[in-house]
């Protein structure tokens, strides 16, 4: 146990230090940032006062030095445009986005489960190839046409705008965002669920139980259920990555002001501090996440727990 | 059919727990036969062990899902009866059927490990068995459940009910699922191939708890087998099915010793049995291994490790045209042997020697040579092809890589099919379309394509059933003879060890224990450990192999 949780906590360290390198590269690779945070027009001499004032001067090596330190010390930058802190800016649209995320991942994780669930109890029955081709729907669709035909009937048959994002906390204005940006998620989880479902269903010790003389409903529940779920975890570590993806194009259709609304407007700008920062956020947020995944197999599956 | 009445007892017969008469189960449409079990008749008296004995396929198995009442649907009961304590049962997978199950009737499978739930504790797998068939108070059944580990003779049974499956050995696995199958007393045990996974110690252990068990509380068991050896050792009476069909039924010596129906004897003349005073004359040795060791380093923490010793100076040496057996349990070191010889992995230490050439480090050309001369046939068949690949181009695939023009290649693969007597077509198809024993000849023909100096059989009967096991076995040998080459015969079975191999190495915990001629070694076997293992071998009365037994095997597989 010991062993595995050191790995995946180096693991985790470094990461987040080849992404801080990436960062680093990137922002070198686009061009001067002297003359991307320099007011336009002006000379040469001015650049190069920035230069000097930004310790881009300095040997390459030794900016890099100075940048880890100062992330380190949670020292983020500051926004050029409105001159407030990256993390400050960031913070005020996180609350938005995590609702909104939090709800698509309740949407994924309790409609697409129970769907998948159903479709392997009544293995290739209509209902099972209805689910499956419902999760490849689900899959296949890009958010931003779903979400515009969720707005245009929204507007057409209810009367509603959805894609105002004025009113955060009525239920449609939540809901219709929500349920665009878990689609996906929701189809792999249906399929997944399915699959690990039935793989569970046939496997040795689930005949062993029958013949135990354990009741269908228990097998079920005390050890398909546990069982099936292993895998389960692995796929939500990564539907976070298309979660985070996907709620940038999701808050732009629907006006929803988060963090991909600032991500999108900070690119536009070339507000550097910002963008850098939230390249940041998330990959900090995708291993932490892959990192409570480890976690919470440490607590489903005892083969990791105790060798 | 031999009825039991023939048999002369003082006391009054006890009825049969359970009575089958002309039981037929239909296959659905489009099967290779119609019935799966077809008109099969068998009863078993309480006390009594009956042994299901048939290959694989032969609807054995079909039977006692039967019994169970867990016929899959697609299969059905198309007439005939079961009787159970003097009453029908319930209809198949019934409501009322559960309630049966572990209280009357119970049931063990092959792989005992697998049959446990891999992610909840010993214990409570056990206590649920009690929990469903109403067992009142968690004390209670805790308490029974301790008992229960002490009646199969587990050590600590604290630390056994505390544990996840993973933690214990396959050995110990079947020892709680026979503890949970005998919770509620119940009057029928059906075990199906319960010692096939296990080793030969465990094995004989297993038998014998279940031999003592059945008799101390009167159940009736049903035992399923393949192999006659342990049918030897286990039954009271045997019924032999064939193709869905039981085709004699008796007590266990009458069948052993005088066959009826052609199919029996056909079974028991496969049995592999120690080759007579094969004495082969000294050959220049083709292979020549000086101590070699190979250390596996098993990752404990970040930055530390513990050794794992598979290998420990291990020498030998093969005779050109020699078949050497390298005889030992799980975890004995043969396959990291034969993974050594084929240089899939280095050595730590030592050296081997390929015809009088240094081959440890070999590098380049020497080992492209190399891997033409050395082969190897590998236990599964069914794993072992590649299911997209056709077979003639799995076999010409070496000589084609080895600088073969492609019309030599497929002359070689008509050559080859021919050689392990296989139809020239069969070029053409895919694996899937071949059976287990069939798919064992495509591989050996595989294997032969480079014309090998050496070939490394591993395991390689051990998944056959013991009819298609003994035509390999004479093929290996026959081709042997025709093509000349040494073979090294790696296997867990003793008695395939001494039926083909001229030299044996028994090998245990990475080391050579004990070497000398097959009949020596089986025979007279010198080192305590050799002994204990051919006393393990079921059915020492049968196959003429009875020595004494030291214990010292039988503690290391708890």
């Amino acid at each position: 146990m010991f062993l595995y949780l050191s790995t995946r906590l180096l693991r985790a360290v470094a990461t987040m230090l080849l992404t801080v390198t990436i960062v680093f590269v990137f922002i070198r690779l686009s061009g001067d940032p002297a003359a991307a945070l320099a007011p336009p027009d002006v000379g040469q001499e001015v650049i190069d006062q920035y230069r000097e004032k930004l310790g881009l001067d300095q040997p390459l090596w030794k900016q890099y030095v100075t940048y880890v330190g100062t992330l380190a010390r949670g020292q983020f930058g500051y926004s050029i445009h409105t001159g407030r802190p990256a993390l400050e800016l960031f913070l005020d649209k996180l609350p938005a986005t995590l609702m909104l995320g939090g709800t698509a991942l309740l949407i994924a994780l309790g409609v697409g489960i129970p769907l998948g669930v159903v479709a392997a109890l009544n293995r290739n029955s209509p209902i099972d190839r209805g689910v499956m081709a419902f999760s490849v729907f689900a899959f296949a669709m890009p958010n931003f046409l779903f979400g515009l035909g969720v707005i245009l009937i929204g507007a057409l048959a209810f009367q509603v705008f959805y894609g105002s994002g004025s009113d955060l906390f009525s239920l449609g204005a939540l809901l219709a965002p929500a349920a665009t940006l878990g689609l996906a998620s929701m189809g792999a989880f249906a399929r997944f669920a399915r699959s690990s479902v039935l793989e569970t269903i046939n496997k040795p010790f689930m005949i062993a139980a029958e013949a135990r003389g354990i009741p269908r409903v228990r097998r079920l529940a005390r050890h398909v259920a546990p069982n099936a779920a292993i895998p389960l975890v692995t796929l939500l570590g990564l539907s976070l990555g298309t979660l985070i993806a996907g709620s940038v194009v999701t808050e732009q259709v629907f006006a929803w002001p988060g963090v991909g609304q600032l991500l999108v407007r900070s690119v536009i700008t070339r507000d550097i501090a910002v963008v850098q920062f939230l390249v940041l956020a998330v990959a900090g947020t995708m291993v932490l996440a892959n990192l409570l995944v480890d976690l919470l197999y440490l607590v489903i599956d005892p083969r990791i727990r105790v060798r | 059919m031999p009825s039991d009445a023939d048999e002369k007892r003082d006391a009054p017969v006890p009825a049969n727990t359970l009575e089958v008469s002309n039981l037929s189960v239909k296959l659905p449409e489009g099967a290779d036969r119609e019935f799966a079990v077809e008109g099969a008749s068998l009863s078993i008296r309480p006390g009594e062990t009956l042994c299901l004995v048939g290959e694989s396929g032969s609807g054995k198995s079909v039977l006692a899902q039967s019994v169970m009442g867990m016929l899959p649907p697609q299969l059905r009961v198309h007439g005939g009866e079961i009787r159970f304590e003097g009453g029908a049962l319930p209809p198949q997978r019934s409501k009322a059927f559960e309630k049966l199950r572990s209280r009357r009737i119970a049931m063990i499978f092959q792989d005992a490990s697998a049959s446990l739930n891999p992610i909840q504790r010993i214990g409570r797998q056990l206590e649920e068995i009690m929990l469903v068939h109403g067992v009142e108070g968690r004390g209670e059944r805790r308490r029974r459940a301790m008992e229960l580990l002490d009646m199969v003779q587990l050590p600590e049974p604290e630390r056994i009910y505390r544990s996840y499956p993973h933690q214990i050995s396959g050995g110990q696995a079947q020892r709680i699922v026979i503890a949970g199958a005998l919770a509620l007393g119940p009057a029928l045990l059906i075990a199906d191939e319960p010692t096939t996974a296990l080793d030969v110690t465990t094995q004989a252990e297993i038998l014998r708890l279940v031999a003592e068990l059945s008799a101390t509380r009167n159940a009736a068991v049903l035992f399923i087998t393949h192999d006659i050896g342990v049918v030897s050792e286990i039954a009271d009476r045997i019924a032999v099915m064939c193709e869905g069909e039981i085709v004699e039924t008796g007590t266990s010596r009458d069948v052993l010793t005088r066959p009826q129906h052609p199919y029996t004897r056909r079974l028991l003349d496969a049995v592999p049995r120690p080759a007579d005073g094969r004495e082969r004359e000294e050959t220049p040795p083709i292979l020549k291994v000086e101590g070699i060791s190979r250390t596996y380093r098993v990752k404990t923490g970040p930055f530390s490790h513990r050794d794992l010793e598979a290998l420990k100076d291990v020498s030998f040496s093969l005779g050109a045209g020699e078949t050497l057996g390298v005889v030992g349990e799980s975890g004995s070191g043969k396959s990291t042997l034969a993974r050594c010889l084929l240089r899939l992995e280095e050595p730590d230490r030592g050296r081997i020697h390929f015809e009088g050439q240094d081959v440890t480090h070999a590098k380049g050309a020497i080992m492209r040579s190399l891997r033409s001369d050395l082969q190897i046939v590998l236990q599964d068949p069914y794993s072992a092809l590649d299911p997209r690949q056709k077979v003639g181009s799995a076999i010409a695939e070496g000589p084609v890589i080895h600088g073969a023009s492609a019309r030599q290649a497929m002359t070689r693969v008509g050559e080859l099919l021919d050689l392990v007597g296989l139809p020239q077509q069969a070029a053409d198809r895919y694996p899937h379309e071949f059976s287990g024993g069939q798919r064992q000849r495509i591989c050996i023909a595989r294997a032969l394509a480079l014309n090998p100096k050496v070939l490394i059989a591993d395991e390689s009967v051990s998944a056959l059933d013991v009819s298609i096991q003994a035509q390999i076995l004479t093929l290996f040998q026959d081709i042997q003879k025709a093509m000349g080459f040494a073979m090294i015969f790696i296997t867990h079975d003793l008695m395939v060890a001494a039926a083909i191999c001229d030299n044996v190495l028994v090998m245990r915990h990475g080391k050579v224990v004990e070497r000398g001629t097959a009949r020596d070694v089986f025979r007279s076997p010198k080192e305590p450990y050799t002994k204990d293992l051919v006393a393990a071998v079921p059915g020492g009365l049968f196959t003429g192999t009875e020595t004494e037994r030291t214990g010292l095997a039988l503690e290391e597989g708890r």
